[in-house]
């Protein structure tokens, strides 16, 4: 098999690592992308792999993350599974469609971490991912059930309420 | 008495500022405060606060935070109701609210609240826009079209919202009660909005640009649908419009002669229709790679260099003849052709020239067309497409000559090899022996056919489809009636025998159930 792939490490805020292709995760991440052009210089005549640490996101969200990444990111990947392809409904425009709603069904918690993770590693379709799969959790729900959900203060005073509420009843 | 009452509602007020400070403080970090202490799992609080950085510090041992950017993004996502709505969290989704990037705004998305009366959506509109004047509106559709007083307003909101940095405007006055088609003035397109519009589409609506408009870089979409403009207006905008690559004229019935200027080099697609006084079109862009005309048969047509075609759609008298002898050496790349004709003089002629890269071909032949026209002549473009893929052929023809009138055989061309073809469609499939032989021809040649769809109906939306017909299926005349019966036979009769196992065979009949009547008879 092709053994030639270069893989790194990703050492994760709770100091778990995780191996992935170089290749793979510089696609993705224009963060880690960054981090790994900055140390090639001192490594270009070590076998040695490269270990970065990631301080923002823990292992959990790492691990989904990466699981993201090499769904989207390997080529060899998408192109080589076929079931992937099997398993979309026929007007999916997109073979990962189906595999990304399963991704951004979690809870609110996870959901939010992985907002961080892809700012933090500035992975835009995930970013795009995430936000869309946030703002889908908005629609449709009343005030009261938004600030519950997503822990959202009432900075308004009364009067400043009933204004907004005013300004604003034709939405409701 | 009056200075004891003062005292209370002092004492009240600092109570009321006190608690008011307490739940301010946290959210000065962000849009959430660490309120709801223990909510989130003690598992999650404990990874977190591995952390060291800013961010993981504010979430640390709270619910979820993001910062207000990302809040906002989020948003911006949000459909316009659901984005006022959220105006009322707290001051920060207010702030956001009020710089929402994308405002769609129509009747549609003002009053489907049944509380909020009609007439109010102009006060909506205004009060909307007035309160956004100052942010950056990237993105405003104003459709009003049954606001019937928003004539009086327009103006003023277009000055008030359409600003330096917008990318995207849709303008579609309300149209039914006021008779003049209301203008859009030009100087809606001030210098700054010049520079960063890319889509603009206006709609029912009167617009004339002068010469002395300016010129708009960053122009690439321009849509004009039933819009008041004359010949030397339009020249003149699409001049002062050189990034333009899709221009879509829709029912414009002022232009009589329109011309693309060649400044328009990145004009890939153009697409006129219903424009029913257009007698000339004449295109210099030089890069037009998409092209549909359905304005009349009367219109001449000349578009320059057009070495580039890959998909072009037409509709007039003799044009499948025409097509077939001039298309190939004329739009040598085309990829996709369709094409209308309501009458024939000659049949189609087998020729020499090839349609090298041809995969989807559609050919509609209207009510008046020519009877005694031979469809097996169109084994003339099989021939001469050895990439087609998909065939439709769409005709509201009377029938001419029976397959089952006469005594005569099936004409049989000798064997062809048309290896890409995979889907063929009849929609009014009748017992016109010519049309026979050709799906004959078709089922023998075709080695690659996957699926044949004989549709004896005018193709329309069946009764079972509750939202697009209302559970009633189109009403058909007696006369197209008996023929479809009649081809429906003639399937039953000459085709499905030459069926291959390969090939599934579609054959739509009419309802039963909302013709019995007719059929009856």
């Amino acid at each position: 098999m092709a053994s030639e792939k270069k893989v790194v490490f990703l050492r994760s805020s709770d100091g778990e690592a995780f191996e992935v292709s170089e290749e793979v995760i510089s696609a993705a991440s224009v963060t880690i992308k960054g981090m790994i052009d900055e140390e090639s210089p001192s490594r270009a005549d070590t076998a040695a792999t490269t270990t970065l640490a990631i301080p923002n996101v823990t292992a959990a969200t790492l691990s989904r993350v990466l699981h993201y990444v090499n769904k989207h990111f390997d080529a060899a990947a998408v192109v080589g599974r076929p079931d992937d392809y099997i398993f979309c409904a026929p007007g999916d425009e997109h073979p990962l469609a189906r595999f990304d709603d399963d991704f951004v069904d979690v809870d609110n918690d996870t959901l939010i971490d992985l907002v961080h993770a892809a700012e933090y590693l500035h992975i835009k379709k995930l970013f795009d991912l995430t936000c869309k799969a946030v703002a889908d959790k908005l629609k449709g729900r009343t005030i009261d059930q938004i600030r519950e959900t997503f822990g959202i203060v009432n900075d308004y005073t009364v009067e400043e309420e009933v204004e907004v509420y005013r300004e604003n009843s034709w939405a409701f | 008495m009056g200075l004891l009452a003062l005292q209370r509602l002092m004492s009240l007020q600092r109570d009321r500022q006190r608690r008011q400070r307490q739940t301010r403080t946290p959210i000065l970090n962000g849009w959430i405060a660490a309120s709801s202490l223990g909510k989130r799992k003690g598992s999650s609080c404990q990874k977190d606060a591995h952390g060291d950085s800013k961010v993981a510090k504010r979430m640390r041992c709270s619910i979820p935070a993001l910062p207000e950017d990302i809040w906002r993004h989020i948003h911006s996502l949000l459909p316009l109701r659901d984005a006022a709505r959220a105006a009322c969290l707290s001051h920060s989704f207010l702030r956001s609210w009020r710089c929402h990037p994308n405002l769609t705004l129509n009747m549609h998305v003002l009053g489907s609240n049944a509380n909020v009366p009609r007439e109010n959506s102009s006060c909506i509109i205004d009060n909307i826009l007035r309160k956004h004047s100052g942010s950056h509106i990237n993105i405003l559709k104003l459709q009003l079209y049954g606001i019937y007083d928003s004539y009086q307003y327009l103006d003023s909101w277009l000055q008030v919202a359409v600003t330096p940095g917008i990318e995207e405007l849709t303008i579609e006055p309300c149209h039914s009660r006021v008779k003049m088609k209301q203008n859009v003035p030009c100087k809606v397109l001030s210098y700054g909005v010049r520079n960063s519009i890319r889509c603009l589409q206006l709609s029912f609506c009167a617009f004339h640009p002068t010469a002395d408009l300016g010129l708009l870089r960053n122009l690439t979409s321009l849509c004009l649908e039933s819009v008041h403009i004359l010949d030397d207006e339009f020249e003149c905008f699409l001049s002062n419009s050189p990034a333009l690559e899709r221009l879509d004229v829709n029912n414009c019935s002022e232009i009589m002669c329109m011309r693309i200027p060649c400044v328009l080099l990145q004009l890939h697609c153009l697409k006129v229709s219903s424009c029913l006084n257009l007698r000339v079109l004449e295109s210099k862009a030089r890069n037009l790679s998409s092209f549909i005309l359905n304005s009349g048969c009367n219109v001449k047509v000349s578009l320059g260099e057009t070495l580039q075609m890959k998909s072009l759609g037409m509709r007039r008298s003799n044009l499948i003849c025409y097509a077939r002898a001039e298309f190939p050496s004329n739009l040598p790349k085309l990829e996709s052709l369709c094409i209308s004709s309501d009458s024939e003089m000659v049949d189609t002629p087998m020729l020499p020239s090839k349609f090298l890269f041809l995969k989807h071909l559609r050919i509609y032949l209207g009510w008046a067309f020519s009877s005694g026209y031979d469809f097996f002549s169109l084994v003339s473009f099989l021939d001469a497409s050895p990439c087609l893929e998909n065939l439709l052929l769409n005709l509201q023809v009377s029938q001419h000559a029976s397959v089952f009138d006469g005594s005569s055989q099936l004409r049989q061309m000798p064997e062809q090899h048309h290896g890409c073809l995979k889907s063929v469609k009849f929609i009014g499939f009748n017992s016109e022996k010519s049309l026979v032989e050709l799906t004959c021809y078709i089922l023998k040649n075709a080695k690659s056919l996957g699926c044949l769809t004989l549709d004896t109906t005018y193709g329309d939306p069946k009764c079972d489809n509750k939202i697009m017909t209302g559970g009633m299926c189109a009403p058909m005349n007696k006369g197209f009636l008996m023929e479809a019966r009649r081809g429906v036979a003639a399937v039953r009769t000459y085709i499905e025998d030459k069926v291959p196992s390969t090939v599934k065979l579609t054959v739509v009949e009419h309802c039963t159930r909302c013709h019995a009547d007719n059929l009856s008879e």
